[in-house]
């Protein structure tokens, strides 16, 4: 089978499920069980029907990752499976009990921590921007001190050179690009737009640009990985906050 | 061989013994209550305050629910009250139909409830009815289980003189020893008319045991919530029903609505969390073949073993004190008037900015539009992209489906004022003059594991739930929640109006958090004579309750 027979097929496969689960209220076939009782607010959602249309992934992460959300009301869900897209900036859940995938409402969501793999996990929170792009966005959140370091994972279309669409046929000349964007978030609040090198975290502080550099230099920290960012973040918050 | 015997035993019994020990009690729940007079008339409103200990903080109930029972067990009313850091106060009215004698007020949290073992406060307040022109002998709880609290001398409380005219300002000096206070969390003081056979209800509290606990459909710590908890019978033959889904909701500007599936006992349950008052809840069961159901809430009033009471009469002074309080209340009433607390208010604290089903894709208002007299004209001019349809007797509504650019082939989630509508003929005599807000929501909406082909819902203008008690496996309940918290109303200063007499048997009450060992108060005698007690109780962190008192003669 090719692979665009094998993607229709798992997407038929998902709504086969979803049309014999899903449910208003009550259905005599498949009737809901206890297990779907929770004490927490129920999650809130639309169905999800997002289909790419470039290469490249919209995705953080391909698979389903284990997740633990917790809503604005305080309540906590432990065992959900999400994936995170980057291009619609949506948490996407997957419901084992009705077979259902859905985009989850960003109003009710406070922060999730999502597995990134063997163990491991990071923190989203849901951040209100007040620059452009303006409103609510899902951040990782790489130091949570006084001064915070965040980071907006965001999917782009870019242009590129024509290809032929495997999935769809014709051609294309487009895909979807994965940007990091970097925020330093100081104690009052305002969000400072940083990147992968020193000039930009320097030129936040022009008063302390000479302290800073020597600091930055003593600690060898070169500002090429986002640990580099996270240790930068945390000198600035013990040095000038 | 006895003596090798007798070792291995010794030997094992130890191990035994380290064993049980070892093992981790789980935290028990103790709460007191202080009602701040052991004497009503019906018609009063007792008020209280209430402390929580709880070894383990985080598994420590905020909520406190306290039931006024009858020497029989029968309950007449509950409240529930919330806590703030182990402490709160609350009220309960005495009705204006109680018969004289004496009363039990209990306290206890859900968990307390649920544990057999756990021991209840119970505390004890005679009541006289305003209309009883005899009274001859009440049924005493007799003292054999009676707890006292220990009397300290650590309090000092003084007054300027012992005898005191009626309307006159008292200064009362209050001085604690640090030592005390240190280990003191709370101090309440309290002044106020008393009986001689009183004292003991004012001074000591009678622990309850459990008849039987309230099994739990869910474990469950209430904090700041409670939780609303019932069954789902078939109205064909009484029987539970397993599976059910029993569909909560409270009309609301922005309303709210919750689901839970009935376990194999026919048992559903909900979490309240922040709801004050008396809330509108509908409950709707859908149940395999759309089988007849009907629901019952469960009270979770606790059950304690019936009290062992013996009869006495009331001599010369009791019958007299009686008297006079009736008659004092009857012309409290007479001046002052009623002052009927009105029981339906209701505040629902919003978790979210969005109802349940989220931002709305539009809103209409077909207020603003040409006048329609059914909802049929209203859909089709008004509500571009609802499908309202009566073909055959028969009536559908289908939403737009933005997600699939076609219309939902399945009826989508209809609200009225909040509550799901299952027949849509509910609409069909809605015009533009009836309704007030339409939401529409154009997507396929998951709530839980419900998920809805788009949502309509509807505000009325004049928000009558009268078409809700005509459904089957419906049901309209008028559930207490928490209490709305109020202030006391105690006034411990001089009255204005000298003309109209004061009767107020409570002549001061306050609760204080933290002391430093001197305090001055005042409060004015009312038009009544007799001893007024000025009680100070004070409530140690090792849960021990002192407390220290002062007679003085009002004449």
């Amino acid at each position: 089978m090719n692979v665009r027979g094998k993607i229709v097929m798992s997407v038929l496969a998902v709504f086969m499920v979803a049309a014999v689960s899903a449910q208003q209220f009550y259905n005599s076939v498949n009737p809901l069980t206890t297990a779907s009782n929770t004490l927490n607010y129920k999650l809130t959602g639309n169905q999800y029907y997002f289909w790419p249309k470039y290469i490249g992934s919209v995705y953080l992460n391909e698979e389903w990752c284990h997740a633990k959300l917790e809503l604005e009301n305080g309540d906590i869900y432990e065992d959900v499976y999400v994936k995170l897209n980057t291009y619609l900036d949506e948490m996407i859940m997957y419901n084992e009990r009705v077979g259902s995938v859905i985009s989850l409402d960003k109003t009710i969501i406070h922060e999730f921590e999502m597995e990134q793999g063997y163990g491991t996990y990071g923190l989203f929170r849901k951040v209100n921007f007040d620059r452009i792009p303006k409103g609510y966005h899902y951040v990782n959140v790489l130091y949570d001190g006084s001064v915070k370091l965040y980071l907006w994972h965001k999917t782009e279309v870019v242009k590129r050179s024509l290809y032929k669409d495997e999935i769809h046929g014709g051609m294309r000349d487009s895909e979807y690009k994965h940007m990091l964007n970097y925020y330093i978030i100081f104690p009052d609040g305002s969000m400072n737009k940083v990147s992968l090198d020193r000039r930009s975290f320097l030129q936040l502080f022009p008063e302390q640009r000479r302290t800073l550099k020597r600091l930055f230099r003593r600690n060898k920290i070169h500002f090429y990985t986002a640990t580099d960012l996270v240790q930068a973040t945390k000198i600035i918050e013990e040095e000038i906050f | 061989m006895n003596e090798k015997f007798g070792n291995i035993s010794l030997y094992l019994s130890s191990i035994l013994l380290l064993i049980v020990l070892t093992i981790p009690t789980k935290a028990q729940e103790q709460i007191y209550l202080f009602p701040d007079r052991s004497l009503a008339v019906s018609g009063d409103t007792i008020w209280f305050s209430i402390s929580v200990f709880n070894s383990e903080q985080e598994e420590m109930s905020n909520v406190v629910h306290v039931q006024l029972d009858n020497m029989e067990n029968t309950h007449i009313s509950k409240v529930s009250v919330l806590c703030d850091n182990g402490t709160g106060t609350g009220y309960i009215p005495v009705p204006d139909s109680l018969s004289s004698g004496i009363y039990a007020l209990r306290a206890f949290s859900l968990i307390q409830n649920s544990n057999y073992e756990s021991e209840v406060n119970q505390r004890f307040v005679t009541v006289y009815n305003r209309f009883e022109e005899e009274l001859f002998t009440f049924d005493f709880p007799l003292p054999e289980n009676e707890i006292k609290y220990q009397y300290s001398t650590a309090v000092h409380i003084e007054t300027e003189k012992e005898d005191y005219k009626k309307g006159e300002e008292v200064v009362v000096s209050l001085d604690i020893l640090q030592d005390v206070l240190a280990n003191t969390s709370q101090v309440i003081v309290t002044a106020g008319l008393e009986e001689a056979s009183n004292v003991d209800f004012a001074t000591s509290w009678y622990p309850a045991a459990h008849k039987s606990a309230v099994k739990l459909p869910v474990p469950v710590v209430e904090k700041n919530g409670i939780l609303v908890s019932g069954k789902v019978h078939s109205a064909e033959d009484n029987q539970p029903v397993p599976n059910a889904v029993v569909i909560l909701s409270i009309p609301d500007s922005i309303p709210y609505l919750d689901y839970c599936v009935s376990d194999s006992f026919g048992v559903f349950y909900f979490y309240l969390r922040n709801a004050f008052g008396t809330a509108d809840i509908v409950l709707q069961a859908l149940a395999k073949n759309s089988m007849p159901c009907t629901i019952d809430l469960f009270e979770d009033y606790i059950d304690a073993d019936r009290l062992v009471v013996s009869e006495k009469m009331l001599n010369h002074e009791e019958l007299v004190f009686g008297e006079s309080v009736i008659k004092a209340s009857y012309f409290t009433k007479l001046f002052s008037g009623y002052k009927i607390e009105s029981s339906r208010s209701f505040a629902m604290q919003r978790q979210f900015r969005h109802p349940f089903y989220g931002e709305p894709t539009k809103t209409f208002y077909p207020d603003l539009f040409v006048d329609l007299p059914d909802f049929q004209d209203v859909s089709r001019e008004i509500l571009h992209g609802v499908q309202y349809r009566e073909r055959k007797g028969e009536t559908t509504i289908r939403l737009l489906n933005l997600g699939g650019d076609a219309v939902f082939k399945e009826e989508p989630l209809k609200l009225l004022d909040g509550i799901p509508v299952f027949d849509p003929e509910v609409f069909a005599p809605m015009g533009t003059d009836d309704i007030a807000r339409v939401d529409v929501v154009y997507e396929k909406k998951f709530f839980g594991d419900l998920s809805f082909s788009g949502i309509l819902s509807i505000y009325t203008k004049n928000r009558s739930l009268s078409w809700v008690d005509v459904n089957q496996s419906t049901g309209h309940f008028e559930y207490p929640c928490l209490q709305m918290q109020k202030t006391w109303s105690f006034k411990n200063h001089d009255v204005d109006n000298t003309h109209i007499p004061n009767f107020r048997r409570v002549l001061y009450r306050n609760k204080f958090d933290s002391l430093n060992g001197k305090k001055e108060l005042r409060f004015v005698t009312s038009d009544l004579k007799g001893d007024a007690i000025i009680r100070v109780i004070l409530i140690q962190k090792d849960q021990k309750v002192l407390y220290s008192q002062k007679i003085i003669k009002v004449e």
